[in-house]
């Protein structure tokens, strides 16, 4: 049923091997990565996205974003999820998982917490004392990059990963906990700004719950599908459908004919050629569950 | 330049920056930017015209405004740049969809010979659910035209024009770039961390999220004021802009406020001096916003005295738009026209 889909995205596919946003731009991270994880094994497209993955690595053992770009990206944690999970570049995937737990967002110095604590309406309300990760070195926590950071850190074998890793990921679960919006689900990551709940949205309460799959049972899971199963109805994007679809596999229930609505929503869309929204959605029906950790990990 | 007391309000505003932003530069070193490289003109005009409702008649209501100041878009590539951001079924968040195709229809008649929609949305990365849902996409296809998600578009690093942020360079995206007339069309906004958001910060929607992150964390992180600046006046792409003043936002802005009608099309080619009288339509003392006190030092006129008015009359639209308490510092005196 995804041979459209599949279709789509193999002839979406750049010239040097990788996948850009959209038709006519630039290789990035993201989309090759993505891309990589949808098809089959064995499909030279696919392999072709692997090596373009394996051929831009940074020495520092990140990824850019294009080749346009000379900075390390979030998407790095894409790649190595897309590596690890196909067995491929073991020795990048250590690269990628070591620069990964060295980038942190900042720490803030004692007069602002001060400062923060001595404000009427603060500006955002979360524990600042937990990081996950940025958009950009040096910068503030978000849902979104922290989830995909978390995911491909939790893809890698515990054997393989960097020994500072286990302290990461645990500091940045309780992150994405302490960032649930009032009611459930998440936002991009703040809960309440200037004194005003922030409302959640599906594709980043996805992420979160996907990357917190492997934390036994706790409210905030329950409220966050609570959350999607409102807001996905009514979002009714390819974004949202695929990464609920890939939420709920991730924790072991039924997609509920998400996948289908999201067929259905790429007839009527093309999901605007977003390269991205294509992946995921192919990745949301594979067998080999890219986004769900093994239950014994 | 800024007064002590306004100073003291800024300061007071700077305290409440957001978590997720570094404190911003309390002023700016005075060699932020280079005298040489930027021409100011001694004087400004803004255009202020009518318009009642989203509906056919604003086609006219855009000719006229480009007509006053003698826009030539004849063989042109144009970018629109409306602001769109989140959708609101009750809210008034984003450009409205019925003036940006009365633009493209305007652009179209005078001649230019292709016109582009393009939006980085800063807020929602689900651009096919804000395009669709906020009306632009069947907008667009009704008018037969593009749009271009500038999140991922893909972009060439040129360095900053002026040093207000850390930033040092840019990366823009090649759409805008290759843009022979860039139109900065905003929506009449609140900001609840700039104050207002108007034509110079609507142009953060051109930094690419995949690069800058989402909310444009990254510009956040640098200082939105300062990043405003920077962005602006590193664009190496004429502009032009388009003020969706017909119903403004007002409060908790750019997402939260409330709908205000203010019932007014703001049209002109300097960026500060639109913005100025469009923060004047809200109430607001430009030169109290600051990112608006820095732009207008070398890159285009704020002061009312500065501006000729063409069009309606500003004093006939200006209104009090809400204001959240800490952006009560940017309220000015009922105006008069006189200052």
């Amino acid at each position: 049923m995804n041979e459209r889909l599949r279709a789509r995205l193999v002839a979406l596919r750049n010239p040097d091997g990788g996948w850009g946003t959209t038709a006519d731009r630039p290789s990035n991270t993201e989309a090759t990565a993505l891309a990589a994880l949808a098809l089959d094994p064995g499909v030279e497209d696919r392999d072709q996205g692997l090596e373009w993955l394996l051929g831009h690595q940074r020495p520092d053992g990140s990824w850019p974003w294009t080749e346009e770009v000379d900075a390390s990206s979030w998407a790095t944690s894409q790649a190595v999820l897309a590596l690890a999970h196909v067995g491929w570049g073991t020795d990048a995937v250590a690269r990628g998982a070591e620069w990964l737990v060295g980038e942190k967002g900042p720490s803030f110095p004692w007069w602002y917490r001060v400062r923060e604590w001595l404000t009427p309406r603060r500006a955002a309300e979360a524990d600042i004392n937990l990081t996950g990760w940025p958009w950009a070195a040096g910068t503030f926590s978000w849902i979104e990059p922290t989830a995909f950071a978390l995911l491909a850190l939790k893809t890698v074998s515990p054997g393989r990963r960097p020994h500072r890793s286990e302290a990461r990921i645990r500091e940045a679960e309780r992150m994405i906990l302490d960032r649930e919006c009032p009611g459930g689900g998440w936002n991009y990551g703040n809960k309440r700004v200037l004194g005003v709940d922030e409302v959640p949205y599906p594709d980043t309460t996805a992420l979160a719950l996907i990357a917190t799959q492997d934390l036994p049972a706790h409210p905030a899971r329950d409220r966050g599908l609570s959350a999607l199963d409102r807001l996905v109805p009514t979002t009714g994007s390819g974004l949202a459908l695929s990464l609920a679809a890939l939420c709920r596999r991730a924790l072991g229930l039924e997609t509920g004919g998400l996948l289908e609505q999201a067929l259905s929503r790429f007839d009527e869309t093309g999901f605007l050629d977003d390269i991205r929204v294509i992946a995921l959605t192919l990745i949301a029906g594979r067998d080999d569950a890219p986004f769900t950790l093994p239950s014994d990990d | 330049m800024t007064d002590r007391r306004t100073f003291v309000k800024a300061m007071a505003a700077a305290a409440i920056a957001p978590a997720f932003a570094r404190c911003e530069l309390a002023e700016a070193p005075a060699e932020s930017w280079t005298a040489a490289a930027f021409v100011k003109k001694e004087r400004s005009a803004v255009a202020i015209l009518a318009a009642d409702a989203y509906d056919g008649r604003l086609v006219e209501v855009v000719r006229r405004g480009l007509d006053l100041f003698g826009v030539d878009v004849r063989d042109k590539r144009i970018v629109l740049k409306p602001n769109l951001v989140e959708f609101d079924p009750d809210g008034a968040v984003n450009t409205n969809p019925a003036l940006i195709a009365a633009a493209i229809e305007a652009f179209r008649s005078g001649g230019a010979r292709d016109v582009v929609v393009a939006e980085g949305p800063g807020h929602r990365r689900d651009t096919e659910y804000i395009v669709t849902t906020s009306g632009l996409s069947d907008t667009l296809r009704d008018v037969e035209a593009r749009y271009v998600d500038l999140n991922g578009d893909a972009v060439r690093k040129v360095p900053a024009a002026s040093a207000f942020s850390s930033l040092g360079s840019l990366y823009l995206p090649d759409t805008v770039l290759g843009a022979d007339l860039l139109v900065s069309m905003p929506k009449l906004k609140t900001h609840h961390w700039a104050g207002a958001t108007l034509s110079l910060k609507n142009l953060f929607g051109i930094m690419p999220g995949s690069i800058y992150g989402w909310p444009k964390n990254v510009l956040h992180w640098a200082g939105i004021d300062s990043c405003i600046v920077d962005i602006n006046s590193t664009l190496p792409v004429p502009r032009f802009n388009i003020v969706d003043g017909i119903v403004g936002m007002e409060g908790n802005g750019p997402i939260q406020g409330v709908p205000r009608k203010s019932g007014v099309v703001v049209f002109g080619p300097d960026p500060v001096a639109v913005d100025a009288t469009a923060a004047r339509l809200m109430g607001m003392e430009p030169l109290r916003l600051r990112y608006l006190a820095e732009a207008n030092r070398f890159m285009g006129n704020a002061p009312y005295d500065l501006i000729d008015q063409r069009g309606e009359s500003l004093v006939r639209f200006a209104q009090d738009y809400e204001l959240i308490a800490e952006m009560e510092f940017l309220r000015s005196e009922p105006f008069t026209g006189s200052g």
